[in-house]
């Protein structure tokens, strides 16, 4: 299986500080992968490189074997807060790529539906809640129908019941679409239920230390004892070399 | 589909009935309750005015002020109904002409060169230095030199207005472009938005709010150096009438003057009040949301 995305990152520096070095990532098309690790190991770095919106750094990224440099179109990218544009109703942001006739477009329709805000085309950012402004988000990112959809920490800023909603409607909008996820989190459970697998990431300059395959069937059980396992083994990894874990393994 | 979109619709239908509930609220407070409440709010600002006209018509007839200094209010409107029938149209038609022009002038400038530094660095580098030094001059220092390189017809006049309405639309807007939000502009390259577009979509409407701001303050300096101006040199306009008042101590007309500068200037910014609430209703701000709370205060 040839990887959709092939990215590798010798060298990030901001100043004098490296954030990344040889940090070197690839997923198969179609695959689901979540990027974890401790807080300031570059992760989010990362995915802005791969994004396009980084640009300043050491490596190459390959698309689908051809190599990429800064933004592609067949890369979305959905962020951490919505950032949807005040200014515009909630139709034009979803179909923002397509410009002045984006409000009007049938994919706009389409997605408006199947995020459950059809009767909030018209209305304003400021008229929505956070998790409903998020559900716009994700409708946005999905426009364009692209072939691989980052995502950067996109639920951390809603409560963990419409977090686990919308987890599931991800899930739901881009398994049948086919969309390659990558996914920055520092929520294991969201990392452990989203992804096929787990990059766990080594931190100052930060790397991938650990791929960890999440083989269990869907839809995942969050309670399960595989889940509960697998949880622990990327406990142990993030945490790999410091007293915690001695704690840990009971 | 799945229980997960049976959820949804629960999710939107409380929602959409909660953002509903507040649509239905009319923009100017909650209910006919409210509303009846409201209207006694805005008359409370008549009881000052209204009193201290009061007051002055008392004192002169009284004569606890003398009538050379202050005539009552009674003769002044006396005077603005004679003088509305004659030449007083013309007069407010040449203030209000320079100011439109002049401010028109002024902004036109000001937006063109705001954009321009706000959105390039080398721009920036090369003229706001300069641009910071001239601000530093009180526009009103200009108008003798005004007088001398254009002449006392129009010209002069206009340029004052315009230098005058320059300033805070070219700071307000160029700070307003310089503070957009990084994260929107993410947005626009997310979305492979080129430099124009960038500029179009994100740039543009992000700094409206800035823009409106110093449109504002523009016209209220139009205003005020339109005045100094007919002072000045002038033979019509309000400004004019203040002065020629004072020669032909007519103190009434002086006072229809001042009178009619406060009706057109609060007026005029009215008007762009309304437009500024029209195209900025987006925005997220105390000022929108007052309107809702009001009804529940």
């Amino acid at each position: 299986m040839s990887a959709l995305l092939h990215a590798v990152v010798e060298e990030k520096s901001f100043g004098d500080s490296r954030v990344l070095a040889d940090a070197e990532i690839s997923i198969a098309q179609g695959r689901i992968v979540s990027l974890v690790g401790l807080s300031g190991c570059g992760k989010s770095t990362l995915l802005r490189i791969i994004a396009g919106l980084e640009r300043n750094f050491r490596g190459t990224l390959t698309l689908d074997g051809r190599q990429v440099r800064g933004r592609h179109p067949e890369i979305g990218f959905i962020f951490q807060e919505p950032r949807l544009l005040p200014w515009l109703t909630v139709a034009e942001n979803v179909g923002f790529g397509a410009g002045a006739a984006g409000a009007r477009d049938s994919r706009t329709t389409e997605l408006l539906a199947a995020v459950g805000l059809r009767s909030f085309a018209d209305a304003l950012p400021k008229t929505l809640s956070g998790g409903m402004a998020q559900r716009v988000a994700i409708a946005r990112g999905l426009f364009s129908r692209p072939r691989l959809l980052l995502l950067d920490e996109p639920f951390s800023a809603v409560d963990a019941f419409t977090r686990m909603k919308l987890q599931d409607l991800l899930l739901d909008l881009t398994r049948e679409r086919g969309t390659t996820l990558l996914t920055v989190t520092h929520d294991l459970d969201e990392a452990i239920f989203l992804g096929d697998e787990v990059f766990v990431m080594s931190s100052r300059p930060g790397s991938i230390r650990k791929r960890i395959p999440v083989h269990l069937s869907r839809p995942r059980d969050r309670g399960s004892t595989g889940f509960a396992e697998i949880r622990r083994q990327i406990y142990r990894e993030l945490f790999a070399g410091t007293e915690t874990t001695d704690d840990y393994a009971i | 589909m799945s229980d997960a979109f049976l959820n949804y619709s629960e999710l939107e239908a409380t929602a959409e009935s909660a953002a509903v509930a507040r649509l239905d609220e009319p923009t100017e407070g909650a209910g006919p309750r409210a509303r009846g409440r409201r209207w006694p709010l805005r008359l409370a600002g008549l009881i000052l005015p209204v009193t201290a006209l009061l007051f002055f018509e008392l004192a002169v007839r009284v004569g606890w002020i003398p009538e050379r200094l202050l005539p009552p209010p009674s003769q002044v409107f006396e005077t603005m109904r004679e003088m509305l029938g004659g030449p007083l149209w013309l007069h407010i038609g040449f203030s209000a002409g320079r100011v439109a022009l002049g401010f028109l002038v002024g902004t036109t400038l000001g937006i063109a060169v705001a954009s321009f530094t706000g959105l390039s660095r080398w721009a920036e580098a090369l003229i706001e230095p300069t641009l910071q030094a001239l601000r530093g001059i009180p526009p009103l220092a200009w108008a003798p030199l005004l007088l001398i390189w254009l002449g006392i017809d129009e010209s002069p006049k206009i340029a004052l207005i315009a230098i005058g309405a320059f300033f805070p639309v070219y700071l307000n807007l160029q700070s307003g472009i310089r503070n957009v939000d990084r994260k929107l502009i993410e947005v626009g390259e997310i979305h492979g938005l080129g430099r124009g577009q960038l500029i179009h979509r994100i740039f543009l409407p992000a700094a409206l709010p800035s823009l409106f701001t110093g449109l504002r303050q523009g016209l209220s300096l139009s205003w005020m150096f339109v005045v100094a101006a007919e002072l000045i040199a002038a033979t019509k306009g309000l400004g004019f009438l203040l002065s020629d008042g004072r020669e032909t101590s007519r103190m009434d007309i002086m006072l229809v003057a001042i009178f009619l500068l406060g009706i057109f200037g609060k007026l005029s910014d009215t008007g762009l009040r309304a437009l500024e609430r029209r195209l900025l209703a987006w925005r997220d701000v105390y000022e929108s949301r007052e309107s809702l709370a009001g009804g529940a205060l």
